[in-house]
């Protein structure tokens, strides 16, 4: 299987990078949003931070560890 | 043989007393059923009149009377954020503006506050499994990896 974009996963990585650690519930609940496309995602992350979105796609890709 | 048909009764004007001018009123409707209460030339001239002279006293009693805003007398007895309530607390008690306590005293927004906590943690326990199986993916972006990372940290402690 592979990091696929536009679903729970990639959802949080973006909310939780973007909106801080300190949000991460929030994040997590933003997540389970059925949001339309990943443009649709992010304008509103943009909207709501002011701010570019944060987070990694398959494009930044680099191999890391889970402690 | 002859055929005779009996007399023609459909429609058409059948010289009723309609067709009588003399029964004809020309100020039309009421006026020839004895209901009509119309005034002559000279009572109407006395009834306008006696309008006219009622609307000038009228209008000189307005103009005479001070001009009050209805806004300001119904707010007269109001002090907004200044007046005491019925216990002798202040309006204001509980906000962190005007007189009275501020909104330490308000005890439901630190519960709020623990209850989110409670919750967040609640979320981040539920889903962290399946959050770390995630990690292991191909093309898993080192941004995920370290906010999982975060997430581990706040629930292990």
């Amino acid at each position: 299987m592979k990091w696929t974009e536009n679903n729970f996963f990639d959802h949080l990585d973006k909310f939780g990078n973007s909106l801080g650690y300190d949000n991460i519930p929030t994040a997590i609940c933003l997540s389970m949003v059925p949001w339309q496309s990943t443009e649709d995602r992010d304008i509103f992350i943009m909207a709501l931070t002011g701010e570019d979105v944060k987070g990694g796609g398959p494009s930044t890709f680099n191999v890391g560890v889970v402690q | 043989m002859a055929i005779t048909k009996p007399g023609e009764n459909r429609g058409g004007a059948n010289g009723g007393p309609q067709y009588n001018p003399a029964n004809v009123n020309l100020l039309g409707g009421n006026g020839t059923n004895g209901d009509y209460t119309g005034f002559k030339y000279g009572e109407n001239k006395a009834l306008n009149d006696s309008r006219v002279e009622g609307n000038a006293a009228v209008g000189s009693i307005k103009a005479a009377a001070p001009i009050q805003n209805p806004a300001s007398s119904l707010l007269a007895d109001v002090t907004p954020l200044d007046g005491d309530t019925q216990d002798s607390l202040p309006v204001s008690d509980g906000v962190d503006v005007g007189r009275g306590r501020g909104s330490e005293t308000l005890q439901g927004q630190q519960s709020n506050e623990d209850q989110n906590m409670a919750e967040g943690l609640y979320l981040m326990k539920r889903y962290l499994p399946e959050l770390i199986n995630v990690t292991r993916l191909n093309g898993t972006p080192d941004s995920y990896k370290k906010l999982v990372n975060a997430i581990k940290q706040k629930v292990i402690g």
